[in-house]
């Protein structure tokens, strides 16, 4: 299995199980940082997580498995950096260094015995910082630094390698552009422009076994959506880098990508879509075309949709895209299971009462008997003209039969906001949140937001599974 | 924050939302019967719609005049809130609106002017609502205001009965 532990990213492939798992640690949305990891042992590669540990708001991480087989993790939070690590059980942060601003890169090179550990990452001032840690012979030894670089220059994200040429290696994000450094012996030469105008997040680096020599490898979120890959050919004299070449989908803030033992070395990548993680992967060969996005770690609610009257104001399809765009920040994927006509006349217009705690009326119970063999788990959306009395929609339904009323006349957000009720949400204040109880027709600045505590309890709801 | 000095505001603050509590209509009187007005003459059929729900419970002597201007409205959405709302009215001040929706082209606005009377047992409109059980071109029409005559509920399976008469779509 190769080693990750000589490149920087969020993903690597530890020595746990038999192939080796996959292994990612991102910030959770709520605070903290979430571990995954995948079974590769396990039929349908299952990834399983999160286990989550820290707490307050942290960047993208890097991490890697040491050579005497921890996961250690370095993050920033608050300007400063943190190292955490896991033996058995997740341990700190030892927190170092100040005025960091954005990404850190982490990995463990081959300076040193069992090899230090490295870190570089961008300054508020501008500049690039390098911290290592002496491993040997204690693993308890200080970090050591900073050791500042790069000028004035602003970087808001970093990635590193220790290359097979022995050098420690960069690529950092200025804005949309990419800069390469390397260091020559303990001077660090660059920056060296090697694509402007098309980053928008946090790249990847690694070397890879492609070519006599390896190439350097680079994805980065590309502006405009998705990933732009880059490569650079260390067979020929010149090193030139490649591309960009596109692919992906989505608005991304960061990604990180490893050679795996899978097939001849296939390219294995995780991208993060705001709270969504999305994985690509790429055999090691003809045609290069990457597969994905495969999103994990979701959860899923399903609706079915019954149609006694189609709405005026926005379709269906409208309503569904609205809730889509919020529940995917809660890593919820909503999925549309199935769609009927129903012919009840005397249910287009539903007496809905208080349409409270009080509980239904007896036309809503009568509307909500037809499920039609809808599973018990699964919310049933009733589209009726109006209600009586008149609302954009109703919450209220019968015990075991989860589901709303959405009348012709809701907002886009209505669907997804009556949903909100049924997994327990109550109204909020602020206009640009899906649960303002001043109506949805109103919201602020959309997509409206769901905020931790609202994304905790959806996800920690029976429904969504 | 909304103009407490504003009834406009005051009557939007209620019914902007997705689930209006009606119920607090009961702090509000003559100061709203404008701004109310407004809105059920206004192009916003929402807005209108709500604007009945809201009127209906509102102290003032003008509720009926803000229920028959929204009876007025081409909108069939409208006055399904109108024949919805007027249960919460005393029966005597209805009469005459209650036998023109008893009339209503609309199958919505003709179920609840039904269950209005069944509320309200208003005998001018005892009439009407025999001629729809009677001769309704709805069968559920026709049932439930069997039902309603008798001064009975409607049993829920009623409402499942599917015709090939819909509401206007």
């Amino acid at each position: 299995m190769p080693s990750t532990r000589s490149q920087s990213g969020y993903l690597i492939q530890s020595s746990s199980g038999t192939v080796g798992h996959f292994e990612l640690v991102v910030p959770a949305p709520c605070g903290g940082l979430a571990h995954y990891w995948r079974n590769n042992d396990a039929s349908g590669l299952p990834w399983s997580g999160p286990n989550s540990f820290g707490s307050g708001n942290w960047s993208n991480v890097a991490l890697l498995q040491a050579s005497w087989g921890y996961l250690e993790v370095v993050g920033q939070q608050g300007g400063r950096l943190g190292h955490f690590w896991r033996d058995f059980a997740w341990h700190g942060p030892d927190v170092f260094g100040s005025g960091i601003a954005g990404d850190p890169a982490f990995i463990q090179g081959r300076f040193g015995t069992p090899g230090n550990f490295e870190v570089v990452a961008p300054l508020a001032g501008g500049g690039l910082t390098h911290f290592f840690r002496d491993n040997g012979p204690l693993i308890t030894q200080p970090w050591q630094g900073p050791f500042n670089f790069g000028s004035t220059l602003a970087y808001q994200g970093v990635a590193l390698i220790h290359s097979r040429y022995g050098n420690l290696e960069i690529i950092a994000r200025r804005g949309a552009d990419l800069d390469f450094y390397w260091r020559n012996g303990s001077r660090w030469e660059g920056p060296f422009t090697i694509a402007r105008g098309v980053a928008n997040g946090t790249p990847a680096f690694i070397q890879s076994s492609f070519g006599r020599v390896g190439n350097f490898e680079v994805i980065v979120p590309r502006l405009g959506g998705g990933l732009a890959h880059f490569w650079r050919d260390n067979d020929d004299p010149r090193m030139p880098w490649h591309g960009p070449f596109p692919f992906g989908t989505g608005n991304i803030s960061a990604v990180s990508f490893i050679q795996s033992s899978f097939g001849p070395g296939n390219l294995e990548l995780v991208a993060r879509e705001g709270n969504r993680l999305a994985f690509y992967w790429r055999t090691a060969g003809p045609p290069w075309t990457w597969n994905g996005p495969f999103y994990f770690a979701e959860q899923t609610i399903r609706l079915h949709f019954k149609m006694l009257f189609n709405p005026t104001s926005f379709t269906t399809a409208q309503m569904l895209d609205g809730m889509r765009q919020v529940y995917q920040t809660a890593g919820v994927r909503v999925e549309l299971v199935s769609t009927e006509q129903l012919s009840l006349p005397a249910l287009v217009d539903t007496n809905v009462g208080a349409c409270d705690w009080t509980g239904p009326t007896s036309q809503q119970v009568a509307l909500f008997m037809n499920r039609n063999g809808v599973s018990p788990g699964d919310l049933v959306i009733y589209f009726v003209r109006t209600t009586v009395p008149t609302l954009n929609g109703c919450a209220t339904h019968p015990g075991g039969q989860p589901g709303a009323i959405v009348t012709s006349v809701a907002s886009q957000w209505t669907l997804g906001h009556e949903v909100g009720h049924v997994l327990g949400l109550g109204h909020v204040g602020p206009t640009d949140r899906l649960m303002m109880g001043g109506g949805t027709w109103g919201i602020t600045n959309p997509p409206p937001d769901l905020d931790c505590g609202e994304v905790d309890f959806i996800r920690g709801n029976s429904l969504t599974r | 924050m909304p103009d407490k000095s504003d009834p406009m505001e005051m009557v939007l603050q209620i019914i902007n939302s997705d689930e209006p509590d009606y119920e607090k209509a009961q702090e509000l009187g003559p100061e709203v019967v404008a701004p109310l007005s407004q809105l059920i003459q206004g192009k916003d059929v929402l807005l209108a719609m709500k604007a009945v729900s809201l009127a209906s419970r509102i102290k003032s002597e003008k509720v009926v005049d803000l229920l028959k201007q929204a009876a007025a409205r081409p909108e069939p959405e409208i006055r399904v809130a109108v024949a919805g709302a007027l249960g919460n009215v005393p029966g005597e001040q209805i009469d005459n609106l209650l036998n023109q929706l008893l009339d209503d082209k609309d199958f919505g606005v003709r179920k609840f002017a039904i269950a209005a009377f069944a509320a309200t047992r208003i005998e001018s409109a005892k009439g009407k609502v025999q001629s729809i059980a009677k001769s309704d071109p709805e069968p559920f029409l026709r049932n439930v205001a069997d039902y309603a005559l008798r001064g009975e509920e409607p049993p829920m399976d009623l409402y499942l009965m599917s015709t090939d008469n819909k509401a206007d779509q």
